[in-house]
Protein backbone atom coordinates (compact mmCIF):
# COMPACT_ATOMS: atom_id res chain seq x y z
CA UNK A 1 0.00 0.00 0.00
CA UNK A 2 1.49 3.38 -0.92
CA UNK A 3 2.21 5.42 2.18
CA UNK A 4 0.67 8.53 0.70
CA UNK A 5 -2.56 6.79 -0.33
CA UNK A 6 -5.82 7.68 1.36
CA UNK A 7 -7.30 5.10 3.72
CA UNK A 8 -10.05 4.77 6.29
CA UNK A 9 -8.79 5.42 9.79
CA UNK A 10 -11.94 4.53 11.67
CA UNK A 11 -15.64 4.16 11.25
CA UNK A 12 -18.91 4.45 13.06
CA UNK A 13 -20.30 1.84 13.50
CA UNK A 14 -17.17 -0.23 14.06
CA UNK A 15 -16.28 -3.17 11.86
CA UNK A 16 -18.56 -6.14 12.68
CA UNK A 17 -20.52 -4.12 15.21
CA UNK A 18 -23.84 -5.58 16.26
CA UNK A 19 -27.06 -4.11 17.49
CA UNK A 20 -26.36 -0.96 15.50
CA UNK A 21 -29.09 1.69 15.66
CA UNK A 22 -30.91 1.38 12.29
CA UNK A 23 -31.76 5.08 12.32
CA UNK A 24 -28.15 6.31 12.49
CA UNK A 25 -26.01 7.23 9.48
CA UNK A 26 -22.83 5.32 8.65
CA UNK A 27 -19.66 7.42 8.84
CA UNK A 28 -16.02 6.74 7.88
CA UNK A 29 -13.06 9.04 8.53
CA UNK A 30 -10.11 9.26 6.14
CA UNK A 31 -6.50 10.14 6.86
CA UNK A 32 -6.39 12.74 4.09
CA UNK A 33 -8.55 15.29 2.38
CA UNK A 34 -10.47 13.71 -0.45
CA UNK A 35 -11.41 15.01 -3.85
CA UNK A 36 -15.13 15.67 -3.23
CA UNK A 37 -15.82 14.92 -6.89
CA UNK A 38 -14.85 11.30 -6.31
CA UNK A 39 -17.13 10.83 -3.30
CA UNK A 40 -20.58 9.96 -4.61
CA UNK A 41 -23.27 7.32 -4.68
CA UNK A 42 -21.21 5.57 -7.35
CA UNK A 43 -18.20 5.13 -5.07
CA UNK A 44 -19.88 4.82 -1.65
CA UNK A 45 -22.62 2.24 -1.40
CA UNK A 46 -24.53 0.58 1.39
CA UNK A 47 -25.94 -2.91 0.87
CA UNK A 48 -28.47 -4.79 2.94
CA UNK A 49 -26.93 -8.26 2.70
CA UNK A 50 -29.66 -10.03 4.63
CA UNK A 51 -32.41 -8.84 2.32
CA UNK A 52 -30.02 -8.63 -0.65
CA UNK A 53 -30.94 -5.11 -1.64
CA UNK A 54 -28.96 -1.89 -2.03
CA UNK A 55 -29.88 0.83 0.46
CA UNK A 56 -30.87 4.18 -1.00
CA UNK A 57 -29.44 7.22 0.71
CA UNK A 58 -27.36 10.35 0.49
CA UNK A 59 -23.56 10.43 0.41
CA UNK A 60 -22.10 13.50 2.14
CA UNK A 61 -18.44 14.53 2.31
CA UNK A 62 -17.25 17.08 4.86
CA UNK A 63 -13.75 17.45 6.27
CA UNK A 64 -12.25 13.99 5.67
CA UNK A 65 -15.52 12.49 6.78
CA UNK A 66 -17.79 10.49 4.47
CA UNK A 67 -21.32 9.96 5.68
CA UNK A 68 -23.92 7.65 4.19
CA UNK A 69 -27.31 8.84 5.37
CA UNK A 70 -30.04 6.30 4.46
CA UNK A 71 -33.31 7.71 3.13
CA UNK A 72 -35.12 5.77 5.81
CA UNK A 73 -34.12 3.64 8.80
CA UNK A 74 -32.17 0.53 7.85
CA UNK A 75 -33.86 -2.86 7.99
CA UNK A 76 -33.70 -4.03 11.60
CA UNK A 77 -31.69 -7.09 12.58
CA UNK A 78 -30.04 -7.27 9.18
CA UNK A 79 -26.43 -7.55 8.04
CA UNK A 80 -25.21 -4.50 6.15
CA UNK A 81 -22.07 -3.74 4.19
CA UNK A 82 -20.70 -0.32 3.38
CA UNK A 83 -18.46 -0.34 0.32
CA UNK A 84 -16.09 2.52 -0.46
CA UNK A 85 -14.69 1.87 -3.87
CA UNK A 86 -10.90 1.89 -4.29
CA UNK A 87 -8.71 1.88 -7.37
CA UNK A 88 -8.76 4.18 -10.37
CA UNK A 89 -12.56 4.42 -10.51
CA UNK A 90 -12.92 4.90 -6.77
CA UNK A 91 -12.36 7.51 -4.10
CA UNK A 92 -9.21 9.67 -4.49
CA UNK A 93 -7.50 12.28 -2.37
CA UNK A 94 -7.08 15.88 -3.46
CA UNK A 95 -3.79 15.00 -5.16
CA UNK A 96 -5.51 12.36 -7.25
CA UNK A 97 -4.09 9.37 -5.39
CA UNK A 98 -6.53 6.49 -5.31
CA UNK A 99 -7.29 4.16 -2.40
CA UNK A 100 -5.22 1.05 -2.96
CA UNK A 101 -8.12 -1.28 -2.30
CA UNK A 102 -11.85 -1.13 -1.83
CA UNK A 103 -12.83 -0.65 1.79
CA UNK A 104 -15.70 -2.70 3.20
CA UNK A 105 -17.38 -2.29 6.56
CA UNK A 106 -19.87 -4.83 7.82
CA UNK A 107 -22.28 -4.52 10.71
CA UNK A 108 -25.58 -5.87 11.94
CA UNK A 109 -28.47 -3.61 12.83
CA UNK A 110 -30.48 -4.05 16.01
CA UNK A 111 -34.20 -3.71 16.52
CA UNK A 112 -35.77 -0.41 15.56
CA UNK A 113 -36.35 1.86 18.51
CA UNK A 114 -39.37 4.10 18.47
CA UNK A 115 -40.79 2.47 15.38
CA UNK A 116 -42.13 -1.02 14.95
CA UNK A 117 -41.92 -2.84 11.66
CA UNK A 118 -45.11 -4.48 10.43
CA UNK A 119 -45.15 -8.26 10.08
CA UNK A 120 -46.85 -9.88 7.12
CA UNK A 121 -49.17 -12.56 8.45
CA UNK A 122 -50.89 -13.62 5.28
CA UNK A 123 -49.85 -15.02 2.90
CA UNK A 124 -47.71 -17.09 5.26
CA UNK A 125 -44.21 -18.12 4.27
CA UNK A 126 -44.39 -20.67 1.43
CA UNK A 127 -48.17 -20.56 1.37
CA UNK A 128 -49.98 -21.24 -1.90
CA UNK A 129 -52.78 -18.77 -2.54
CA UNK A 130 -55.39 -18.13 -5.23
CA UNK A 131 -54.72 -15.39 -7.83
CA UNK A 132 -57.00 -13.05 -5.86
CA UNK A 133 -55.89 -13.03 -2.26
CA UNK A 134 -55.65 -10.88 0.85
CA UNK A 135 -52.41 -9.44 2.18
CA UNK A 136 -52.69 -9.10 5.94
CA UNK A 137 -50.16 -7.60 8.34
CA UNK A 138 -49.83 -6.33 11.88
CA UNK A 139 -50.55 -2.62 11.89
CA UNK A 140 -47.93 -0.57 13.73
CA UNK A 141 -49.79 2.70 13.73
CA UNK A 142 -52.14 4.86 11.80
CA UNK A 143 -50.99 6.13 8.44
CA UNK A 144 -50.37 5.09 4.88
CA UNK A 145 -48.97 1.62 4.33
CA UNK A 146 -46.92 0.84 1.26
CA UNK A 147 -47.27 -2.72 -0.02
CA UNK A 148 -45.19 -4.40 -2.71
CA UNK A 149 -45.45 -7.78 -4.39
CA UNK A 150 -42.47 -8.74 -6.52
CA UNK A 151 -41.24 -11.75 -8.40
CA UNK A 152 -37.77 -11.45 -6.87
CA UNK A 153 -36.45 -11.12 -3.35
CA UNK A 154 -34.69 -7.87 -4.22
CA UNK A 155 -38.02 -6.31 -5.21
CA UNK A 156 -36.56 -5.07 -8.45
CA UNK A 157 -39.41 -6.71 -10.37
CA UNK A 158 -42.49 -5.38 -8.64
CA UNK A 159 -45.59 -6.94 -10.14
CA UNK A 160 -48.12 -5.21 -7.91
CA UNK A 161 -48.99 -2.41 -7.54
CA UNK A 162 -47.75 -1.10 -10.89
CA UNK A 163 -47.66 2.63 -11.61
CA UNK A 164 -51.15 4.02 -11.39
CA UNK A 165 -52.61 1.05 -9.54
CA UNK A 166 -54.20 2.15 -6.30
CA UNK A 167 -55.34 0.08 -3.35
CA UNK A 168 -57.39 0.51 -0.24
CA UNK A 169 -56.04 -0.51 3.15
CA UNK A 170 -58.66 -1.93 5.48
CA UNK A 171 -58.00 -1.92 9.23
CA UNK A 172 -59.44 -4.31 11.78
CA UNK A 173 -61.80 -2.78 14.33
CA UNK A 174 -59.16 -2.58 17.05
CA UNK A 175 -56.58 -1.29 14.59
CA UNK A 176 -54.16 -4.14 15.23
CA UNK A 177 -54.31 -5.59 11.72
CA UNK A 178 -54.46 -4.10 8.26
CA UNK A 179 -55.09 -5.70 4.90
CA UNK A 180 -55.34 -5.05 1.19
CA UNK A 181 -56.70 -7.13 -1.66
CA UNK A 182 -54.91 -6.54 -4.98
CA UNK A 183 -57.66 -5.58 -7.45
CA UNK A 184 -55.88 -7.45 -10.24
CA UNK A 185 -55.46 -11.24 -10.01
CA UNK A 186 -51.82 -12.29 -10.17
CA UNK A 187 -50.47 -14.78 -12.67
CA UNK A 188 -49.50 -18.19 -11.24
CA UNK A 189 -45.91 -18.05 -9.98
CA UNK A 190 -43.74 -17.47 -6.96
CA UNK A 191 -43.75 -14.02 -5.37
CA UNK A 192 -42.54 -12.05 -2.39
CA UNK A 193 -44.54 -9.49 -0.44
CA UNK A 194 -43.43 -6.75 1.94
CA UNK A 195 -45.11 -3.88 3.75
CA UNK A 196 -44.03 -0.71 5.44
CA UNK A 197 -45.50 2.34 6.97
CA UNK A 198 -44.71 5.27 4.73
CA UNK A 199 -41.11 6.33 5.23
CA UNK A 200 -40.34 3.53 7.73
CA UNK A 201 -38.45 0.27 7.36
CA UNK A 202 -39.82 -2.58 5.26
CA UNK A 203 -41.15 -5.72 6.87
CA UNK A 204 -39.30 -8.96 6.30
CA UNK A 205 -40.30 -10.25 2.85
CA UNK A 206 -42.53 -13.29 2.76
CA UNK A 207 -42.37 -15.72 -0.16
CA UNK A 208 -45.57 -17.33 -1.43
CA UNK A 209 -46.95 -19.08 -4.48
CA UNK A 210 -49.96 -18.15 -6.58
CA UNK A 211 -51.68 -21.04 -8.21
CA UNK A 212 -54.96 -21.69 -9.97
CA UNK A 213 -57.06 -24.22 -8.18
CA UNK A 214 -59.22 -26.38 -10.43
CA UNK A 215 -62.70 -25.96 -9.00
CA UNK A 216 -65.01 -28.97 -9.22
CA UNK A 217 -68.21 -28.46 -11.15
CA UNK A 218 -71.11 -27.72 -8.83
CA UNK A 219 -74.72 -28.26 -9.81
CA UNK A 220 -76.68 -25.02 -9.60
CA UNK A 221 -79.38 -26.34 -7.34
CA UNK A 222 -76.99 -27.66 -4.71
CA UNK A 223 -76.91 -25.51 -1.59
CA UNK A 224 -73.38 -24.39 -0.76
CA UNK A 225 -72.46 -26.11 2.47
CA UNK A 226 -71.16 -24.32 5.53
CA UNK A 227 -67.39 -24.34 5.56
CA UNK A 228 -64.33 -22.67 6.96
CA UNK A 229 -62.83 -20.52 4.23
CA UNK A 230 -59.85 -19.01 6.01
CA UNK A 231 -57.79 -19.28 9.16
CA UNK A 232 -55.19 -17.01 10.68
CA UNK A 233 -52.50 -18.07 11.27
CA UNK A 234 -52.68 -19.95 7.99
CA UNK A 235 -52.99 -23.73 8.05
CA UNK A 236 -49.57 -25.41 7.87
CA UNK A 237 -47.78 -22.21 8.89
CA UNK A 238 -44.70 -22.67 11.03
CA UNK A 239 -42.66 -20.80 13.63
CA UNK A 240 -45.70 -18.85 14.78
CA UNK A 241 -45.01 -16.37 17.57
CA UNK A 242 -45.72 -17.66 21.07
CA UNK A 243 -47.60 -14.44 21.79
CA UNK A 244 -49.89 -14.61 18.79
CA UNK A 245 -52.82 -14.15 21.17
CA UNK A 246 -55.63 -15.27 18.93
CA UNK A 247 -56.75 -17.45 16.07
CA UNK A 248 -59.36 -16.18 13.63
CA UNK A 249 -61.59 -18.52 11.64
CA UNK A 250 -63.63 -17.17 8.74
CA UNK A 251 -66.70 -19.05 7.56
CA UNK A 252 -68.54 -18.68 4.26
CA UNK A 253 -71.80 -17.79 6.02
CA UNK A 254 -72.95 -16.05 9.15
CA UNK A 255 -72.98 -18.39 12.11
CA UNK A 256 -75.56 -19.13 14.72
CA UNK A 257 -73.74 -17.84 17.82
CA UNK A 258 -75.54 -20.38 19.98
CA UNK A 259 -73.76 -23.19 18.14
CA UNK A 260 -70.31 -21.79 18.78
CA UNK A 261 -68.68 -22.60 22.12
CA UNK A 262 -65.46 -23.94 23.55
CA UNK A 263 -67.00 -27.41 23.11
CA UNK A 264 -67.51 -27.00 19.38
CA UNK A 265 -64.45 -24.90 18.55
CA UNK A 266 -61.22 -25.57 20.42
CA UNK A 267 -57.49 -26.01 20.16
CA UNK A 268 -55.43 -29.10 20.93
CA UNK A 269 -51.68 -29.12 21.51
CA UNK A 270 -49.74 -31.94 19.91
CA UNK A 271 -46.08 -32.76 20.41
CA UNK A 272 -43.92 -30.89 17.85
CA UNK B 1 -58.27 -46.49 14.77
CA UNK B 2 -59.90 -43.50 13.06
CA UNK B 3 -57.60 -40.74 12.07
CA UNK B 4 -57.45 -37.58 10.05
CA UNK B 5 -54.75 -36.84 7.53
CA UNK B 6 -53.73 -33.26 6.86
CA UNK B 7 -51.73 -33.03 3.69
CA UNK B 8 -50.27 -30.27 1.61
CA UNK B 9 -47.48 -30.57 -0.91
CA UNK B 10 -44.84 -32.86 0.54
CA UNK B 11 -46.09 -32.51 4.08
CA UNK B 12 -48.38 -35.20 5.45
CA UNK B 13 -49.60 -35.16 9.01
CA UNK B 14 -51.83 -37.81 10.57
CA UNK B 15 -53.64 -37.43 13.87
CA UNK B 16 -55.88 -39.90 15.66
CA UNK B 17 -59.35 -38.73 16.61
CA UNK B 18 -58.70 -39.78 20.20
CA UNK B 19 -55.92 -37.19 20.34
CA UNK B 20 -58.22 -34.35 19.39
CA UNK B 21 -61.28 -35.09 21.51
CA UNK B 22 -62.82 -32.02 23.23
CA UNK B 23 -61.39 -33.07 26.60
CA UNK B 24 -57.89 -32.68 25.12
CA UNK B 25 -58.47 -28.97 24.46
CA UNK B 26 -55.88 -26.66 25.94
CA UNK B 27 -57.19 -24.71 28.93
CA UNK B 28 -57.44 -20.96 29.11
CA UNK B 29 -58.93 -20.23 25.72
CA UNK B 30 -62.08 -18.26 24.97
CA UNK B 31 -64.20 -18.53 21.84
CA UNK B 32 -66.23 -15.66 20.42
CA UNK B 33 -68.48 -15.67 17.38
CA UNK B 34 -69.45 -12.58 15.41
CA UNK B 35 -70.98 -12.75 11.95
CA UNK B 36 -68.92 -15.07 9.78
CA UNK B 37 -65.92 -14.91 12.10
CA UNK B 38 -64.89 -16.93 15.14
CA UNK B 39 -62.08 -15.60 17.30
CA UNK B 40 -60.23 -17.93 19.64
CA UNK B 41 -58.22 -16.14 22.31
CA UNK B 42 -55.12 -18.07 23.30
CA UNK B 43 -52.76 -18.15 26.26
CA UNK B 44 -49.04 -17.94 25.49
CA UNK B 45 -48.08 -20.87 23.29
CA UNK B 46 -45.33 -23.39 23.99
CA UNK B 47 -42.27 -23.82 21.79
CA UNK B 48 -41.91 -26.71 19.35
CA UNK B 49 -45.56 -27.67 19.43
CA UNK B 50 -48.19 -28.20 16.81
CA UNK B 51 -51.56 -26.66 17.57
CA UNK B 52 -54.58 -28.19 15.97
CA UNK B 53 -57.69 -26.04 15.59
CA UNK B 54 -60.80 -28.21 15.67
CA UNK B 55 -64.31 -27.22 14.56
CA UNK B 56 -67.00 -29.78 15.36
CA UNK B 57 -69.91 -30.42 13.00
CA UNK B 58 -72.19 -28.92 15.68
CA UNK B 59 -71.38 -25.45 14.36
CA UNK B 60 -74.30 -24.12 12.30
CA UNK B 61 -75.15 -21.12 10.22
CA UNK B 62 -78.25 -18.99 10.78
CA UNK B 63 -80.29 -21.29 8.52
CA UNK B 64 -79.39 -24.26 10.69
CA UNK B 65 -77.02 -25.79 8.12
CA UNK B 66 -74.07 -27.36 9.88
CA UNK B 67 -70.58 -28.33 8.79
CA UNK B 68 -70.65 -31.55 6.81
CA UNK B 69 -67.78 -32.99 8.83
CA UNK B 70 -65.23 -32.26 11.51
CA UNK B 71 -62.82 -29.58 10.30
CA UNK B 72 -59.30 -29.15 11.55
CA UNK B 73 -56.09 -27.41 10.60
CA UNK B 74 -52.80 -27.02 12.33
CA UNK B 75 -50.00 -24.54 12.72
CA UNK B 76 -46.67 -24.92 14.46
CA UNK B 77 -45.41 -22.62 17.20
CA UNK B 78 -41.94 -21.15 17.40
CA UNK B 79 -39.24 -23.67 16.68
CA UNK B 80 -36.13 -23.83 18.79
CA UNK B 81 -33.27 -24.02 18.22
CA UNK B 82 -33.05 -22.56 14.71
CA UNK B 83 -29.51 -21.84 13.55
CA UNK B 84 -30.40 -20.63 10.08
CA UNK B 85 -33.41 -19.01 8.46
CA UNK B 86 -36.14 -20.55 6.36
CA UNK B 87 -34.99 -18.38 3.45
CA UNK B 88 -31.47 -19.82 3.74
CA UNK B 89 -32.76 -23.35 3.15
CA UNK B 90 -35.35 -22.43 0.54
CA UNK B 91 -32.66 -20.53 -1.33
CA UNK B 92 -30.54 -23.70 -1.56
CA UNK B 93 -33.45 -25.79 -2.82
CA UNK B 94 -34.54 -23.35 -5.51
CA UNK B 95 -37.56 -24.37 -7.56
CA UNK B 96 -37.85 -27.67 -5.69
CA UNK B 97 -39.06 -25.71 -2.67
CA UNK B 98 -42.31 -24.61 -4.30
CA UNK B 99 -44.12 -27.67 -2.94
CA UNK B 100 -42.86 -27.32 0.61
CA UNK B 101 -44.71 -26.03 3.64
CA UNK B 102 -43.02 -23.83 6.25
CA UNK B 103 -43.59 -26.53 8.87
CA UNK B 104 -41.59 -29.07 6.89
CA UNK B 105 -38.67 -26.69 6.41
CA UNK B 106 -38.66 -25.53 10.02
CA UNK B 107 -38.80 -29.15 11.22
CA UNK B 108 -35.66 -29.88 9.21
CA UNK B 109 -33.86 -26.75 10.45
CA UNK B 110 -34.67 -27.48 14.07
CA UNK B 111 -33.61 -31.11 13.80
CA UNK B 112 -30.36 -30.10 12.08
CA UNK B 113 -29.78 -27.47 14.78
CA UNK B 114 -30.27 -30.07 17.50
CA UNK B 115 -27.86 -32.36 15.69
CA UNK B 116 -25.30 -29.56 15.53
CA UNK B 117 -25.64 -29.05 19.28
CA UNK B 118 -25.25 -32.77 19.88
CA UNK B 119 -22.18 -33.11 17.64
CA UNK B 120 -20.44 -30.13 19.20
CA UNK B 121 -21.40 -31.02 22.75
CA UNK B 122 -23.39 -27.87 23.30
CA UNK B 123 -26.07 -28.37 25.93
CA UNK B 124 -27.19 -24.80 26.53
CA UNK B 125 -29.08 -22.43 24.30
CA UNK B 126 -26.61 -20.71 22.01
CA UNK B 127 -26.53 -16.96 22.17
CA UNK B 128 -24.22 -16.86 19.17
CA UNK B 129 -24.31 -18.96 16.05
CA UNK B 130 -20.81 -19.72 14.76
CA UNK B 131 -20.59 -19.49 11.01
CA UNK B 132 -19.78 -23.21 10.38
CA UNK B 133 -22.74 -24.21 12.56
CA UNK B 134 -25.13 -22.03 10.54
CA UNK B 135 -23.75 -23.41 7.28
CA UNK B 136 -23.91 -27.03 8.46
CA UNK B 137 -27.51 -26.58 9.60
CA UNK B 138 -28.53 -24.94 6.33
CA UNK B 139 -27.09 -27.71 4.15
CA UNK B 140 -28.16 -30.51 6.45
CA UNK B 141 -31.75 -29.24 6.49
CA UNK B 142 -31.82 -28.78 2.71
CA UNK B 143 -30.36 -32.25 2.18
CA UNK B 144 -32.90 -33.83 4.55
CA UNK B 145 -35.79 -32.17 2.77
CA UNK B 146 -34.50 -33.18 -0.63
CA UNK B 147 -34.18 -36.78 0.56
CA UNK B 148 -37.80 -36.68 1.77
CA UNK B 149 -38.97 -35.35 -1.58
CA UNK B 150 -37.20 -38.07 -3.51
CA UNK B 151 -38.40 -40.78 -1.12
CA UNK B 152 -42.00 -39.64 -1.38
CA UNK B 153 -41.85 -39.58 -5.16
CA UNK B 154 -40.41 -43.06 -5.25
CA UNK B 155 -43.07 -44.36 -2.84
CA UNK B 156 -45.88 -42.71 -4.76
CA UNK B 157 -44.80 -44.09 -8.07
CA UNK B 158 -43.76 -47.50 -6.80
CA UNK B 159 -40.60 -47.49 -8.80
CA UNK B 160 -37.00 -46.71 -8.25
CA UNK B 161 -35.55 -43.26 -8.54
CA UNK B 162 -34.30 -42.88 -12.03
CA UNK B 163 -33.28 -39.84 -13.93
CA UNK B 164 -35.74 -40.59 -16.69
CA UNK B 165 -38.60 -40.78 -14.26
CA UNK B 166 -37.94 -37.35 -12.91
CA UNK B 167 -37.15 -35.65 -16.17
CA UNK B 168 -40.58 -34.12 -16.49
CA UNK B 169 -41.03 -32.60 -13.08
CA UNK B 170 -37.71 -32.09 -11.47
CA UNK B 171 -35.17 -31.84 -14.24
CA UNK B 172 -32.89 -34.70 -13.14
CA UNK B 173 -29.49 -33.25 -13.91
CA UNK B 174 -30.39 -30.31 -11.71
CA UNK B 175 -31.70 -32.59 -8.95
CA UNK B 176 -28.63 -34.79 -9.05
CA UNK B 177 -26.38 -31.76 -9.06
CA UNK B 178 -28.36 -30.28 -6.19
CA UNK B 179 -28.17 -33.46 -4.12
CA UNK B 180 -24.43 -33.81 -4.65
CA UNK B 181 -23.82 -30.14 -4.00
CA UNK B 182 -25.77 -30.13 -0.74
CA UNK B 183 -24.08 -33.31 0.43
CA UNK B 184 -20.63 -31.91 -0.32
CA UNK B 185 -21.33 -28.64 1.46
CA UNK B 186 -22.92 -30.43 4.42
CA UNK B 187 -19.94 -32.72 4.90
CA UNK B 188 -17.48 -29.85 4.57
CA UNK B 189 -19.21 -27.68 7.17
CA UNK B 190 -19.70 -30.64 9.47
CA UNK B 191 -15.95 -31.15 9.64
CA UNK B 192 -15.34 -27.40 10.00
CA UNK B 193 -17.83 -27.24 12.84
CA UNK B 194 -16.33 -30.24 14.63
CA UNK B 195 -12.79 -28.95 14.13
CA UNK B 196 -13.78 -25.64 15.66
CA UNK B 197 -15.44 -27.38 18.59
CA UNK B 198 -12.30 -29.48 19.17
CA UNK B 199 -10.20 -26.32 19.23
CA UNK B 200 -12.35 -25.27 22.14
CA UNK B 201 -14.66 -22.38 21.63
CA UNK B 202 -15.52 -20.61 18.48
CA UNK B 203 -15.07 -16.91 18.03
CA UNK B 204 -16.90 -16.45 14.81
CA UNK B 205 -19.39 -13.69 14.66
CA UNK B 206 -23.10 -14.06 14.90
CA UNK B 207 -24.83 -13.97 11.51
CA UNK B 208 -21.51 -12.88 10.02
CA UNK B 209 -19.45 -14.33 7.27
CA UNK B 210 -16.02 -13.83 8.77
CA UNK B 211 -13.74 -16.08 10.69
CA UNK B 212 -12.53 -13.29 12.93
CA UNK B 213 -13.06 -9.56 13.24
CA UNK B 214 -10.77 -7.55 10.99
CA UNK B 215 -9.84 -4.01 12.05
CA UNK B 216 -10.56 -1.28 9.56
CA UNK B 217 -6.87 -0.61 8.99
CA UNK B 218 -6.29 -4.16 7.74
CA UNK B 219 -8.90 -3.81 5.08
CA UNK B 220 -6.56 -1.68 3.01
Amino acid sequence: MPLNAPYVMFSEPKMLAEDVDPAKPVVVWFNRDLDPGTVSAATVRLLDLTNRVPVSGEVIYTGRQVTFRPDRPLAPESRHQLVVLGGESGVKDILGTAMAQTFTLEFVTGALTGAVVPVVISPAEQEAVAPTFTILWTAVGEGFYEVQVASDLDFTKVVWPLDGEGYTTVFSEDGSFASVVPARPLEPGYYFVRVRMSGEAWSRPVGFAVYVREEPLVAENVVDELKVVNMLPSPFSGNVSLDIGKIVLEFNRELDPQSVSSKSVYVVKLPG
Amino acid sequence: MDSIVLERGFERFEVFLSEIAPEKAIPGITVQSEGTRVTITLPTLEENARYLVVVMPDVKDLAGVSLSALWCAYFASRYSPLYCSLQDVVGELGSVSSELTPGLVYDAIRDASRLADYLTGVTVTRTEIPFPVGEFVKYRAAYTILSQIITKRVLERGESYTLGDLRVDLRPPRLKELTDGLRGQMDYWRSEMLAAARRGGVNWTVRGYFTSPVPASRQL
